[in-house]
C-alpha cells in the first residue's frame, strides 16, 4: 500500500514500501556513522553543540523533522566529546539491526522472525535467522518526525485497530499495514508486560498467517515461576527449530550471554553511579542503552558502548564532577521514559535537572547469566527475561513496582517524582493511589502527567514542558 | 412472581436470599472474578462460590481515588462497591490476572485494607497449549493450599469430583436452555438468558440447578420470548446489563447466542468426571468452548466458534461490545471485522461503551442503522435466491 502523506505545509510525498527503513539505513544512520568515522570527536561535539543543537532543540519544524528525534535520542547535542565515542558502537548496533529489515527486502535467504520486544534477541543470535522487533519501529520510525508517527497510528485506527492500546503496538501495526516491514516467517512473543502486547500479537498473526509462539509469563516472582518460564523458553527453542529446520547453536548462545553479562555489568554500574551527587551519568545514556539492548542484546558493540559510557562516567565520578556543570534538581522518573525524547535534554538544559536511579526502561538491574551448562543458562535467561527493564516491575503485583520505587527514593536522593503515565500502560494508571501515598508519606513532590510516546495527538511536547516547568516552579525547585 | 422475574430479581442485586440462607446455615461465601477460576475447588472446600459483579452501582467516586479515568469502568464500579462495604458478606475473594485492570484490583483491594481477609490471586496462563495445563494445575494447587490454610478445611478429591458433577449438571442445564435459542422463535431472550446466568452464579450451585429446572419447565410452556427478525450473536467481556441488551431486542433483534463472561464462556465447558479431578479441571477450563481474547493463541478457534454458531443458530449478524480502554476487546474487534470482511463470519457491529454508562439513545440509533443494513441485505439475498431459483426452475 502506497500512502500519500501531507507532511505539514506543502510538502507531500509518497510513503512507499519500506521507505522508513531505507531512509534510516541508507541515509540517517549511515550518515551519522560516516561522520563519526571521519571527524574527530571534538569536532563532532562542537558541531553538535553549536550548529545542530540550536537547530533541533526547541521544537520540530519542517526543516529539522527528519533528523531531530534521532539526534535528540543521541543526546541532543549535550554530550561531551569523550561520550561521542560511544556513538560509534551505537550506530553499529542500529545498522546491524536494520540489516535484518533490509536484507529480507532484497532477497529472503534466511527465515525472518518477528520478535516481541520482551523476548531477548540472544536466542536469535543462536540461529541463522533475521529478526525484527515490531515495537522497536515506534522508536526508529519516529525518527522521521511526529507526522509519520501520527500517520502510522491513523492508518492502524482506520483499519479498526484498538485506539486505546500502547502506541508502540499501534505504530508497529501501522508500519505493517503500510508495508514498512517485510512479512515474517514466524512470530515469537510473550504475554507480558501488558494488555497491549497480549492483544496486538494475535492480530499480527491473523494478518500474516504464520506460526506464532507465545512465551507465557508467570505472575509470581519465585523459583517456580522462573522454572515455568525456563520451560517455556525451551519450548520456544523447539518451536523455532521445528519451523526453521535449524538447530540451536548453544555455543553462540553462550557467547551472546557472556557478552550480555559484560554489558549488564557496565550498565548496572552506570545506574548505581547516579546515586552520587552530582550524578556523573545522564539518564539519556541509560535510555539509549536500553533501546540498544532491545535491538542488539548480546552484541559486542553493545558491550563496547556500555564500557565507553562507564569509563567516562567513572572518570567524572572520581573527579567529583557531574554530568551537568550545575546539578540543581534530582528527579525520580519511575515510569516509561520515552514520553518525548526531547524532554530529557530539555530538563537538563533548562533546569539543571538530572533523572537519577534510571527510569523504568533505562534502570539496569538484571541478573547475570550462568553459562556453565545449558540448563543453568536457560534458568538464568528466564530470570533475565522476567527481570528485564519494565518487565520485572509491571507483570505482577504492585509490590514488584513499588518496592523498587521506594528503594530508589531511599537511595538516590531525589527532590521530586515525575510520573509520565503512558496511555497504553493501564496497569501503571491502576495503582496511582499507592504511588501518590508513598510520595505523600515521604514528602516528595509528585507530578502525574498523561502522555503517549508516538502520539502527539494525546499530549503535545509543549504541553508536557509547560506542566514540568509549572511543577518545578510551583514546588520551589526552580 | 414468575420464575423469570425471580431470576431477574436475583440478577439485579448484589446479595440475595439464597446467599443469606446459606450464610445462616454457616456456609462461607467466596467471591471470584473470572471464568477461568475453577469454582469447583471453592465448592469442594464447602464454600459457596459467588461470581463478582457490580450491578446497581451508583458511581465510582471512591474507586477513582485509586484508579485513573482510563481504567476499565466495570473494575472501578466493582471496586467502588467493595470500598463502600457492599461485599461485606464475602469471606474471601479470588482474583485473576485477566487483564491489567483487574489484576490491579487485587493490589488496590489489599492496599485499601477492604475486607475480607482472604484475598488470593489465581494465575491463569495466557495460552492454551504448551506448558499451560501444568501451570494451571499448579495455580489450582496454590489456591487449594491457600483455602485449606486460611479456613482450616481439607479439600478431598472425592469432594472435588462431586463438585465437578454438580457444576457439570448446572452447565448442562444452561446448555439445554441455550439449545432452545436455535429455534426459529427462541423461547428465551438474550436479556433473560443473561439474567439467568447471573442469578445462578450468585446462589449455591444446588439451588441453581433447581432454579434452572424451573426455568426450563417455564420456557417450554410458553411461546417465543419476543418477536424480532435480526438474529444476532453477541460477543463481549463484562456484560451485566439486561436493560442494555433489551435495546437490541426492542429494535427487532433476537440474541440467539453469546460469548459473555456471564454466558457461554461460563457454561460452554464440560469436565471429564472419570479422570483425575485436577487434570479434568485444567483441561476443561483451558479448553472451554469459547475462550477470552486474553488467550493469545486461540483466535483461530474463537473465529471458528463464531462461524459455527452463526450457522447453527442461523445468525444474521455479530455484535461485539467492548468497554472503553479495553485493549483485549479492542484488538479482538479489529480481527473480527477483518474476518467479517472476508465473509468468514456475518457482518459485525462494534459498540464501545462504559459500564452502566447510559447513552442508550446513541446506542439505539447505531443498532437501528445496523439492523436496517442487515434487513436490506436480507432482502437482496432473498431476491438473488429467488432469481436463482427461478433460473433453476427455467433450466429444469
Amino acid at each position: 500500500m502506497n500512502v500519500r502523506i501531507n507532511l505539514r505545509a506543502k510538502t507531500v510525498f509518497e510513503l512507499k514500501e519500506y521507505r522508513i527503513v531505507r531512509y534510516l539505513y541508507y541515509v540517517l544512520i549511515r550518515g551519522y556513522y560516516l561522520a563519526l568515522l571521519l571527524l574527530p570527536y571534538g569536532v563532532i561535539s562542537l558541531v553538535a553543540r553549536y550548529v545542530l543543537h540550536p537547530f533541533i532543540f526547541n521544537k520540530e519544524t519542517r526543516f529539522n523533522k527528519y533528523i531531530r528525534s534521532a539526534l535528540l535520542w543521541m543526546g541532543g547535542g549535550l554530550h561531551k566529546a569523550a561520550d561521542y565515542r560511544a556513538h560509534l558502537p551505537i550506530m553499529r548496533i542500529i545498522l546491524d539491526y536494520l540489516r535484518h529489515h533490509v536484507e529480507p527486502i532484497k532477497k529472503r535467504k534466511k527465515p525472518l522472525i518477528y520478535l516481541g520486544w520482551c523476548v531477548s534477541p540472544e536466542f536469535m543470535r543462536a540461529f541463522d535467522v533475521h529478526y525484527i522487533i515490531p515495537e522497536a519501529f515506534s522508536v526508529t520510525g519516529s525518527w522521521l518526525g511526529r507526522d509519520v508517527s501520527n500517520h502510522m497510528l491513523e492508518v492502524l485506527e482506520s483499519e479498526g485497530g484498538s485506539i486505546e492500546s500502547c502506541s508502540a503496538s499501534k505504530f508497529a501495526a501501522g508500519a505493517y499495514f503500510t508495508r514498512q516491514m517485510p512479512d515474517p516467517d514466524l512470530i515469537v512473543t510473550s504475554s507480558h508486560p501488558c494488555d497491549s502486547g497480549v492483544s496486538f500479537y494475535p492480530t499480527l498473526q491473523n494478518v500474516t498467517r504464520v506460526p506464532m509462539y507465545v512465551l507465557d509469563t508467570p505472575y509470581g516472582d519465585d523459583e517456580d515461576s522462573y522454572r515455568y518460564f525456563a520451560g517455556n523458553l525451551k519450548a520456544m527453542i523447539s518451536f523455532i527449530e521445528k519451523n526453521t529446520g535449524q538447530k540451536i547453536d548453544w555455543d553462540r548462545l553462550r557467547r551472546s550471554c557472556e557478552e550480555l553479562n559484560k554489558t549488564n555489568f557496565y550498565l548496572q554500574e552506570l545506574t548505581a553511579m547516579t546515586r552520587a551527587i552530582p550524578s556523573p551519568v545522564s539518564s539519556q545514556q541509560l535510555t539509549v542503552a536500553w533501546a540498544m539492548k532491545l535491538m542488539g542484546s548480546g552484541s559486542p558493540h553493545l558491550t563496547e558502548m556500555a564500557r565507553i559510557m562507564y569509563e567516562n562516567a567513572k572518570k567524572r565520578l572520581d573527579r567529583g564532577q557531574g554530568w551537568l556543570r550545575e546539578e540543581r534538581i534530582r528527579v525520580i522518573w519511575w515510569d516509561v521514559p520515552i514520553a518525548f525524547v526531547s524532554l530529557y535534554p530539555w530538563i537538563e538544559k533548562e533546569f539543571g535537572a538530572m533523572i537519577v536511579g534510571g527510569d523504568l526502561m533505562g534502570r539496569c538491574n538484571t541478573p547475570y547469566v550462568d553459562t556453565s551448562s545449558e540448563e543453568s543458562m536457560m534458568l538464568s535467561l528466564a530470570k533475565v527475561h522476567l527481570n528485564a527493564s519494565m518487565v520485572r516491575n509491571v507483570r505482577g503485583t504492585q509490590e514488584l513496582f513499588m518496592d523498587e520505587f521506594e528503594q530508589i527514593i531511599a537511595e538516590y536522593s531525589g527532590d521530586c517524582f515525575i510520573f509520565v503515565g503512558h496511555n497504553g500502560c493501564k496497569h501503571g494508571w491502576g495503582y496511582g493511589r499507592i504511588k501518590k501515598d508513598i510520595c505523600k508519606r515521604i514528602g516528595l513532590p509528585a507530578l502525574h502527567m498523561s502522555s503517549d510516546y508516538s502520539d502527539s495527538r494525546n499530549t503535545s511536547e509543549e504541553s508536557l514542558k509547560k506542566q514540568i516547568s509549572d511543577f518545578f516552579i510551583g514546588n520551589g525547585l526552580a | 412472581m414468575t420464575i423469570m422475574e425471580k431470576m431477574a430479581e436475583i440478577a439485579g442485586a448484589i446479595d440475595n436470599h439464597y446467599l443469606k440462607e446459606a450464610r445462616l446455615a454457616g456456609k462461607r461465601v467466596i467471591g471470584y472474578f473470572c471464568s477461568y477460576i475453577p469454582v469447583e475447588l471453592i465448592h469442594a472446600a464447602g464454600f459457596v462460590p459467588y461470581r463478582m459483579r457490580a450491578v446497581g452501582s451508583a458511581g465510582t467516586d471512591l474507586a477513582d481515588a485509586y484508579y485513573a479515568p482510563l481504567n476499565c469502568s466495570f473494575v472501578r464500579h466493582c471496586f467502588d462497591r467493595a470500598l463502600r462495604g457492599d461485599f461485606g458478606f464475602l469471606d474471601g475473594v479470588v482474583f485473576m490476572n485477566g487483564c491489567d485492570h483487574t489484576r490491579r484490583m487485587y493490589d488496590n483491594w489489599r492496599y485499601s485494607k477492604t475486607g475480607p481477609e482472604f484475598l488470593h490471586m489465581f494465575f491463569a496462563p495466557h495460552v492454551m497449549g504448551g506448558n499451560a495445563a501444568g501451570a494451571f494445575r499448579e495455580s489450582m494447587a496454590n489456591l487449594k493450599k491457600a483455602l485449606e490454610k486460611s479456613f482450616g478445611v481439607t479439600i478431598a478429591d472425592d469432594n472435588l469430583r462431586n463438585s465437578i458433577r454438580l457444576y457439570n449438571r448446572m452447565r448442562g442445564l444452561l446448555l439445554a436452555l441455550d439449545e432452545r435459542r436455535k429455534m426459529k422463535s427462541p423461547p428465551v431472550s438474550g436479556s433473560e438468558m443473561l439474567g439467568i446466568v447471573m442469578a445462578v452464579t450468585a446462589v449455591p450451585v444446588e439451588d441453581a440447578c433447581a432454579l434452572l429446572e424451573e426455568v426450563i419447565a417455564f420456557i417450554d410452556g410458553r411461546g417465543d420470548s419476543h418477536s424480532g427478525d435480526v438474529r444476532i450473536i453477541m460477543l463481549a467481556g463484562c456484560m451485566e446489563e439486561a436493560d442494555h441488551l433489551r435495546l437490541y431486542e426492542d429494535s427487532g433483534g433476537v440474541i440467539v447466542s453469546d460469548a459473555f463472561c456471564f454466558g457461554t464462556r461460563l457454561y460452554g465447558r464440560a469436565l471429564d468426571e472419570n479422570i483425575d479431578p485436577a487434570v479434568a479441571l485444567a483441561a476443561g477450563y483451558l479448553g472451554s468452548e469459547i475462550s477470552c481474547p486474553r488467550m493469545m493463541d486461540d483466535f483461530p478457534r474463537r473465529i471458528e466458534w463464531v462461524a459455527r454458531k452463526a450457522g447453527e443458530y442461523s445468525a444474521d449478524a455479530v455484535v461485539v461490545e467492548k468497554l472503553k480502554f479495553c485493549d483485549m476487546w479492542g484488538w479482538e474487534i479489529e480481527r473480527l471485522r477483518r474476518e467479517s470482511k472476508k465473509g468468514v463470519i456475518p457482518p459485525v457491529l462494534a459498540i464501545e461503551r462504559e459500564y452502566l454508562g447510559g447513552a442508550s439513545g446513541q446506542v439505539r440509533t447505531r443498532i437501528q442503522a445496523f439492523f436496517e443494513q442487515i434487513r436490506n441485505r436480507q432482502e437482496i439475498d432473498d431476491a438473488i435466491l429467488r432469481s436463482e431459483r427461478a433460473a433453476y426452475y427455467v433450466r429444469k
